[in-house]
């Protein structure tokens, strides 16, 4: 057993598996690189580099990002383990090493667990949510239990293809399309209620663009004792329909996917100033007031001059055309001052590996 | 044993779905169904639109645009004033279509109805690869022009509905 064991440690640690793995990760940055023509970057990255495999079809013909970085890893780890004996001369290369692992390492919390978001706020306005705009999720919001919070019921589409129940009404989707819009019906259609009855959806095939997004949309069949009722929902709507159970009016949509935050921005006045003689924007600032538990905090967040609170990042990122409404790109990454400490370990282990060769080289 | 029932007990978790549980978030104003019907009703205006119509984005003056099939597009617009005779409308529409201006009415007439206080025009200008077709209601000192241009032969009567269906005095 230990000697099979000893031979598995070996081969992971193996030089080979090295060569293997930093050429996979080549030809994967190459055929990513080729995609990304077709998918678009987000879709690209999502496939190659997101994965643990590359799929065709169903069937696995590549590794993915997560599988060549989790060997990376390993096999460094094993080759140090197993080869390498702690002396002052190979510092350097120890501590190269471990900058690489801890990058690894760092890509794979920021892709696991590192977060993009957008929140946009109109002049005079407050927000205190950011939603994803390529999630969409399915709510139910009760205004009438209390009298001063929404309650929110959420579903994913995933959940709703199941089928769920909601205060004794069976919800099922019946019908999704991953990209859609709606249109108004030429004649009303009496097999559904509210929305749908004005309008349908029409299945569009999906997009890989940068400047364009998935919008989905579905139908919903919802059964309440013997009674069936039909509607449709789109994402990109801005109605909510009304559900009424037992005589409590409740609120429903599909809408991109909301994280509510444990503060809230209010945005106090959006100044653009363009290039004298051109409509081309020099710089766009946005004066906000953060409302925390602290109290209210000023800031001004521009290009280059992002705005740090509680994990979350708030990027300048665009406006509306008429100029009253900011848009901020959001991150959260748990793990963004990783990439900074892995770089500096490199490059100290360079520079001392350096050192230490000029050293033994010299006459 | 136990495992067995922990995979069963997994497999059946998987598909009963109970609502989850409710989060609470601030008051937010959502616009309803019904507030968006009010709204709608209170500007809209065309109606008896057919199903295969496609409607299409549009801006003002139009009032509407669809598509009827791949070669021909609706489009309606408003206008309230002085627009212009019946002459130099035709040449607009003339224009469009790059046939040259006409100076006598005869050469070009519309086809003339009233009803009430609504006068409706007809007319078909082409010029053998593109038609245009319109409908020139007239209620007071308001103008609505139903524009339909096809690149092939098009049974106007399609249309005709639609634009009697209308009550343009309250468009």
């Amino acid at each position: 057993m230990a000697k099979y064991l000893k031979q598995w440690v070996r081969a992971f640690g193996g030089i080979y598996l090295t060569v293997f793995l930093l050429a996979s990760l080549f030809l994967l940055v190459l055929f990513a690189t080729f995609a990304q023509v077709d998918f678009g970057i987000y879709e690209a990255n999502q496939r190659y580099f997101s994965s643990w495999f590359v799929w065709m079809d169903s069937i696995p013909i590549f590794l993915g990002g997560y599988s060549i970085g989790l060997l990376l890893v390993v096999n460094l780890i094993l080759s140090h383990a197993t080869k390498f004996k702690f002396k002052f001369n190979y510092l350097g290369i120890f501590l190269i090493h471990f900058g690489l692992i801890l990058l690894i390492f760092g890509s794979g919390v920021t892709s696991f667990f590192g977060q993009e978001m957008q929140i946009d706020i109109k002049e005079k306005s407050t927000k205190s949510y950011v939603i994803f705009p390529t999630l969409f999720e399915f709510v139910i919001i009760d205004q009438f239990s209390n009298t001063t919070k929404d309650l929110l019921y959420v579903y994913s589409i995933d959940q709703l293809k199941k089928g769920v129940s909601f205060k004794g009404i069976e919800i099922k989707l019946t019908r999704y399309y991953e990209n859609a819009i709606i249109n108004q019906r030429g004649i009303e259609s009496l097999k559904y209620s509210q929305l749908g009855q004005f309008y349908k959806l029409i299945s569009l095939p999906k997009t890989y663009k940068m400047d364009e997004r998935n919008v989905p949309g579905f139908e919903l069949s919802l059964t309440n004792n013997s009674r069936l009722d039909y509607f449709i929902f789109w994402g990109g709507s801005s109605i909510y329909q009304e559900l009424n159970i037992d005589g409590q009016k409740y609120l429903f949509k599909l809408r991109p996917k909301r994280k509510y935050l444990p503060f809230s921005l209010y945005l106090k006045d959006f100044v653009k100033t363009d290039y004298q003689g051109t409509d081309t924007p020099q710089q766009f600032i946005s004066y906000i007031n953060l409302n925390t538990y602290e109290g209210e905090i000023p800031y001004k967040i521009e290009m280059n001059h992002p705005l740090r609170y509680n994990g979350y990042t708030f990027f300048q990122s665009s406006f509306t055309e008429d100029e009253t409404t900011s848009v901020f790109q959001v991150v959260k990454n748990p793990s963004w001052q990783i990439p900074y400490l892995s770089s500096l370990l490199i490059v100290i282990g360079l520079f001392i590996q350096m050192i230490i060769s000029m050293k033994r080289t010299k006459p | 044993m136990v495992s067995s029932f922990l995979v069963i007990f997994i497999f059946f978790l998987n598909y009963i779905i109970v609502a989850s549980e409710p989060i609470e978030v601030p008051r937010e104003s959502y616009l309803t169904f019904q507030e968006f019907l009010n709204e709608k009703s209170s500007d809209t205006l065309l109606k008896s639109v057919p199903a295969d119509w496609l409607a299409l984005t549009f801006k003002p003056p139009l009032l509407g645009k669809y598509k009827i099939n791949d070669f021909t597009i609706l489009s309606i617009s408003k206008f309230t004033g002085p627009i212009g005779n019946e002459l130099s409308n035709i040449n607009r529409w003339r224009s469009q279509i790059n046939l040259d201006p006409i100076y006598d009415l005869k050469k070009a007439e519309f086809k003339k109805s009233s009803n009430s206080n609504v006068v409706k025009r007809e007319i078909e200008i082409s010029n053998g690869d593109r038609t245009l077709f319109i409908f020139w209601i007239t209620e007071k000192e308001t103008h609505f022009f139903v524009k339909v241009e096809t690149l092939k032969s098009f049974d106007i009567k399609r249309v005709r509905p639609f634009v009697e269906s209308q009550s343009w005095q309250n468009i």
